[in-house]
């Protein structure tokens, strides 16, 4: 099952020790081994996942040239000024994932066939890092979405469960930022120890019952008990964050926004001070955008309905504005990270920030050419990176890459080949 | 792996099966599935004939599927085997992999163990703890599904996001159920005049409803203006804290927000029944007048165009109207508002604290008077309204206190004051809880009790010291009796008895098997008797309980769930008609749509009546809105009615059905593939794989230039795409004469090339602003050389082979009952079932239930 070979996260690597060293010479040899283990370790790589479910409208978003030397998109224009903080990506998909809609569950973990009537899931972008990755933090990762009712998610379990993704802003943030009573710490603590003992007897339980099932029962009755000790160890995390303060941080519980580039500013706001604080360095957010409306200015008609264009001219000029003030949404949050100053860097530097579609395009429902946007992170940006726009490259190519930025030493993830041609860590 | 068990092979030669022994592979298939050419990426010059291996086993019944459904040796070979010669190696290969499943069954066991489902515990939930109203399951994430059940145990993988909402799940339960008062409280009776009511005011002030007094406008009424022109506009205003009799609704949803007019979260103070009466009535608004409902020329007033309402469908008639009631916006009740004659209606809702119940008035448009300045709001409107006069509200009834939910956690347990207790008990945070003078006999009592309900069997003593020793730590921690009780009871609804179905023993698993499949939900005391007595496995009692479980109200669910993954009817709003193209679509529709499948469906069930029914019926179960989109005269009211279909009209069965249309659609678009895959798998029992990787996608067009059909034969000319095209498409093609939201149609739809569409009507208000485009057709030719020209002769090709209908809906039934997959060796029972002389579907529902498949 488990594809990927973990390293505890905090090792050393070989580069970052002669980096190290070479900005250290002069010192004794042993210190400058800790300046390396510092940085390294103070710095963490973040990621965040961001998926809009309805397609981007391909002309529009993709640049002609490719290279470095390329002419910005009128979408890509909205956020020329991090042109050389991003790298824009053609030619990309996930080998058999097809079926449309249904894909939209599958833009962070490129399992083949969601339009299957028996689709199962594999685990999720952001999950495969959080093994490693998450437990530094006091959430392992944070799924969000924006839609109009409902929790669907970009998260998913190795066992292909969906981690549902909460839609409330302001609940987000009271879990992130509100420090409760001594008396609801108290209680929190009570329930969480609570839990934990249901979770031990009842997996207890479950060891009696196992040997008096077939075996393929018995497969199903171990799945439970590996749940019941995965939730165990997570609620003795939480115990174990739980009694810590939370961080303070300057600013009002957000409110959710019924339209849509609003939202997106209030969830974006939200993101920068989960990363800012550190509560969290795994992000995902699906944006599933059906029937909320966008209050952009002449825009009037609902973005499922503009995505199906059909080819009608005045569809297609809304959906260049509501496309367009999604980047520039984009842009802001973009702004705000680069702003961040963590150390020597800022936390745009530190933080991947993927954003694309799972349709190539909204009009025909086609998940190939999907459109592709990898800002910040500590890579090399500023070109197109254009692959064969008929034969398409893996998209995990370049979850592989991301993967390997945090630290997780993966051989693979879902349809990788390898890591993606042409993207270098700075 | 694959090298491992070639090699394995070439070592021993014994374990060459017989049937591979034969020239039929090599003489007809070789040519294209070998090592060179591997088409369709199969090589079985080097595929194992050891079927151990579950790939070459699924790889080998795919030979056998694809052989015996005649799609290889492709046609178009020259050189295809004798009929004899196919059957012979059909029946060496399939008792081969029969053989071979059967060992693998014996050796790991047929499984019998599955979770619930998310339905199926709340469901659950709601009966176990008599709470009707339970919401939880949206708590947890949607459940995977096998071939599109979501009741097969492979599918219903487990986490730890379950275990975590099985924790919170369980709480919010124990909480709901607990009443924390030793008295009743209050019940009181209210007579509310709507304008005066919650969400109400809003109503008013933007003209979406007006107050009368006496049958005419308030008098006080006034329409204000507010700001300059011309970014100014207007309100109505009349002060809540006057009287009105009425309240006249002009749009829809009763204000901007389009939700109804609601009883917002204060009304409901106290968990219980309530008892709801309020008078309705329908009728035309003339620019302050009131007139029948007839319907004629809608104005908005001023400069905005005038349209007309469906007068070609309804001509000078009196329109019925129709008002829902929500809860929690959810579609619950509706009823009919006459022309200009109030009706009282009554209704029963179990409500707690926080619920929000709202009257929706359907048949109204989503718009209605405009509030521009230069306009005069609802003064200068004429159009359709329906009115409120008043709401009587009783509540809430509590026919015993505590109530059901109480007595069964906590017995006879007192609910002590908390101000007058000697020692204030920790955990509790409101001012009353429950005591035990005697908390560790009460525990082992109620949780003995407690479990032998929740796992749906006997409980030996021994089994409840885990739940036992969960509240003795609690104890000992010097937690009170009720805290500690409750994380026993946590600690026994998150238990893998409770949560796995299967876990069961002897004829309890029975019973359990028969009401999770037709309830959704545990077995009855009942049930559980004859469970007790061994009584349950006789065929003749066992009828009798099936019987008994279709004849209950709870068998609802097995229509609506089983209706909803069937035939995909749980995607009912995966898509939203496009306002251009389908302005006519509104939520009424939408519900009746709902509505018709599922009493049609239900009156299979009840009145036994033949699967030749699902392409084909007599009558139709039909309401006025779906009259009104099926084009059939003189249907009124809300009420489903079986209607004789009349002549001319090109309807019966399922398969023509409104919400079958719906689904099978984007919205925007009808699509031959997408319809022709959903009648292949659904209704014709045939399955199409999924496409290969980098198939061209067709681009949907609705301008009016190109028609899908065209496209489609584009597509087509790709000679990989033909082959399998032309097995799915021409199911679909039969029905491209029905449009997105079920209407039928001659022509499409267009935005921009076509004729003026005269006597549509907007469900928003406005101009219809779609062409009538290019023509429809809907002919089509079967892989197997058969024609057909429309639906109806589609119907006929499909009526001429009913045992494949029959197959097809017992696979269906067989796979959502047993909650497995119908495997290859389950294959003869199918046939077993099949070649049985009834037809009629409740008659099948108890062959299944009588299959040894079902009771595994």
């Amino acid at each position: 099952m488990n594809n990927f070979n973990f390293i505890t996260g905090k090792s050393l690597s070989r580069r970052h020790f002669l980096k190290a060293a070479g900005i250290s010479l002069g010192l004794p040899y042993i210190s400058a081994m800790d300046a390396a283990v510092k940085k390294n370790s103070s710095v963490p790589y973040r990621m965040i996942g961001i998926e809009t479910n309805l397609g981007i409208y391909p002309q529009s978003f993709f640049p002609k040239e490719s290279g470095s030397n390329y002419t910005l998109s009128p979408y890509l224009n909205e956020i020329k000024e991090f042109k050389n903080d991003f790298t824009v990506f053609s030619g990309l998909s996930h080998g058999e994932v097809g079926g449309g809609h249904a894909s939209d569950i599958t833009f962070l973990t490129g399992a083949p066939h969601p339009e299957s009537a028996s689709f199962r899931n594999t685990i999720s972008l952001d999950q495969a890092a959080a093994d490693t990755i998450g437990l530094q933090t006091r959430f392992q990762s944070l799924p969000l979405n924006i839609s109009k009712r409902g929790n669907k998610s970009l998260s998913w379990t190795r066992n292909g469960i969906m981690i549902p993704a909460e839609r409330n802003a302001e609940k987000v943030f009271i879990k992130l930022f509100m420090q409760g009573k001594p008396e609801d710490v108290k209680r929190e603590l009570r329930n969480l120890n609570s839990g934990r003992s249901i979770l031990d007897a009842v997996g207890e339980r479950s060891k009696a019952l196992n040997k008096s099932l077939s075996k393929t029962d018995q497969q199903r009755l171990e799945q439970y008990y590996t749940s019941v000790r995965e939730m165990e160890h997570r609620l003795q995390k939480s115990s174990e964050w739980a009694v810590k303060p939370k961080p303070k941080v300057n600013a009002q519980a957000p409110k959710n926004q019924e339209y849509l580039i609003d939202q997106m500013d209030v969830m974006f706001n939200l993101m920068h001070l989960a990363l800012e604080t550190d509560s969290t360095r795994l992000i995902t957010l699906m944006m599933v955008i059906d029937g909320v409306f966008s209050h952009v200015k002449g825009v009037s008609d609902e973005n499922h309905d503009l995505s199906h264009h059909t080819g009608r001219k005045q569809k297609i000029a809304q959906l260049n504005k509501v496309e367009a003030a999604q980047l520039q949404s984009i842009g802001r949050f973009m702004k705000k990270l680069k702003d961040s100053k963590i150390q020597d860097t800022n936390l745009l530097d530190s933080t991947m920030v993927l954003y694309g579609s799972n349709l190539g395009n909204g009009n025909n429902h086609i998940t190939k050419n999907l459109p592709i946007l990898l800002a910040g992170g500590g890579f090399k940006h500023g070109q197109h990176l254009a692959f064969d726009t008929k034969n398409n490259s893996p998209l995990s190519n370049v979850f592989l890459s991301m993967l390997h930025r945090l630290g997780v030493e993966a051989d693979s993830f879902a349809s990788s080949t390898g890591t993606i041609k042409g993207l270098e860590m700075v | 792996m694959k090298h491992i068990i070639i090699a394995l092979l070439i070592l021993s030669p014994s374990l060459k099966a017989e049937w591979s022994k034969t020239e039929f592979f090599e003489k007809y298939c070789h040519e294209c599935h070998d090592e060179d050419v591997s088409k369709g990426d199969l090589d079985l010059t080097n595929l194992p004939v050891a079927l151990n291996d579950p790939e070459t086993y699924r790889k080998w019944v795919n030979v056998y599927d694809r052989i015996k459904d005649g799609d290889m040796p492709p046609a178009k070979k020259k050189k295809r085997p004798q009929s004899e010669e196919i059957q012979k190696v059909l029946k060496a290969l399939g008792s081969s992999i029969v053989k071979e499943e059967l060992k693998y069954q014996k050796s790991l066991g047929r499984s019998s163990v599955r979770r619930m489902t998310r339905l199926e515990y709340e469901n659950t939930l709601r009966d176990l703890l008599h709470l009707p109203t339970l919401s939880v399951k949206t708590m947890f994430p949607a459940d995977g599904t096998y071939e599109g059940y979501d009741k097969v145990g492979q599918a219903l993988d487990i986490s730890h996001v379950h275990m975590n909402t099985y924790l919170e799940a369980a709480d919010k339960a124990l909480r709901q159920a607990t009443f924390h008062s030793p008295n009743p409280p209050q019940s009181t009776k209210k007579r509310h005049y709507p304008h005066a009511v919650g969400s109400a005011w809003v109503a008013t002030r933007t003209f979406g409803a007006v107050p009368l007094v006496d049958g005419k406008l308030a008098p006080t009424y006034k329409i204000q203006k507010v700001g300059q022109a011309p970014s100014g506009y207007q309100v109505g205003v009349f002060d809540r804290k006057q009287h009105a009799d009425t309240f006249v609704m002009l749009n829809r949803g009763g204000g901007v927000h389009g939700s109804g007019i609601s009883f917002q979260k204060k009304f409901i103070k106290n968990t219980g029944f309530y008892n709801f009466s309020f008078s309705t009535w329908g009728l035309r608004w003339e620019k302050g007048k009131i007139l029948p409902a007839v319907k004629g020329v809608v104005n908005v007033g001023g400069h905005r165009e005038a349209w007309t309402e469906n007068i070609r469908h309804y001509g000078d008639k009196e329109f019925v109207h129709t008002i829902s009631v929500l809860v929690n916006k959810v579609p619950t009740f509706y009823f009919d508002a006459y022309s200009l004659k109030p009706t009282t209606y009554d209704f029963k809702l179990w409500l707690k604290p926080g619920d929000v119940v709202s009257f929706y008035a359907n048949s109204l448009y989503a718009k209605g008077p405009a509030n521009f300045q230069t306009l005069n709001g609802a003064m200068s409107y004429q159009g359709p309204g329906i009115a409120l006069d008043w709401i009587e509200v009783a509540g809430p009834v509590n026919p015993v206190w505590p109530p059901k939910s109480h007595t069964f956690l906590w017995g006879d347990n007192p609910i002590l004051d908390r101000n007058k207790a000697k020692v204030k008990p920790d955990e509790i945070l409101g001012r009353y809880y429950v005591h035990s003078e005697d908390p560790e006999k009460s525990a082992q009592n109620l949780i003995k009790k407690f479990a032998e309900k929740a796992f749906r069997r006997p409980v030996a003593n021994g089994e409840i010291d885990y739940f036992v020793s969960i509240f003795k730590s609690r104890i000992a921690k010097n937690e009170h009796f009720e805290a500690a009780m409750k994380e026993a009871y946590k600690a026994i609804l998150t238990a893998p008895d409770f949560l796995f179905l299967g876990m069961e023993t002897g004829d309890y698993k029975l019973a359990s098997k028969l009401s999770y499949f037709i309830w959704g939900s545990a077995p009855d005391e009942e049930l559980l008797q004859l469970a007790s007595s061994g009584r349950l496995n006789s065929p003749k009692v066992l009828e009798t309980q099936t019987n008994r479980l279709l004849n209950d109200p709870k068998a609802k669910r097995f229509i609506v769930d089983f209706t909803d993954q069937w035939l995909d009817l749980g995607d009912i709003d995966a898509t939203s008609p496009d306002k251009l193209l389908y302005p006519d679509f509104d939520p009424w529709l939408r519900d009746s749509m709902l509505d018709e499948t599922r009493s049609f469906f239900e009156d299979m069930v009840k009145s036994n009546k033949s699967v030749a029914n699902i392409v084909d019926s007599d009558t139709l179960h039909i309401n006025q809105r779906l009259a009104e989109l099926y084009g059939i005269k003189d249907v009124y009211g809300n009420e489903i009615r079986e209607v004789k279909i009349p002549e001319g009209i090109q309807r019966g069965g399922i398969i023509t059905q409104a919400s079958v249309m719906k689904v099978s659609a984007n919205g925007t678009v009808t699509s031959p593939i997408v319809r022709g895959i959903w009648m292949s798998e659904k209704i014709m029992g045939v399955h199409v794989p999924p496409p290969p990787a980098n198939v061209p996608a067709i681009d949907p067009n609705t301008e009016g230039v190109v028609t899908v059909r065209e496209q489609l034969e584009k597509h087509r000319e790709h000679a990989s795409c033909a082959g399998c095209h032309a097995k799915m498409d021409p199911p679909g093609l039969a029905l491209e004469s029905y449009d997105v939201i079920g209407g039928f149609r001659d022509a499409y739809r267009a935005s921009k090339k076509g004729k003026k569409a005269e006597g549509y009507v907007s469900s928003f208000g406005g101009n219809v602003k779609f062409k009538i485009g290019l023509p429809v057709d809907a002919s089509g030719e079967l892989k197997s050389g058969e024609k057909f020209d429309g639906i109806r002769d589609f119907r006929d090709i499909l009526l001429s082979d009913k045992k494949q209908l029959k197959k097809n809906f017992l696979h269906h039934l067989l796979t959502y009952a047993t909650g497995r997959k119908v495997s290859f060796a389950d294959r003869r029972e199918l046939y077993r079932l099949l070649n049985t002389e009834e037809y009629g579907v409740r008659d099948l529902i108890h062959h299944v239930v009588q299959s040894p498949l079902f009771k595994l």
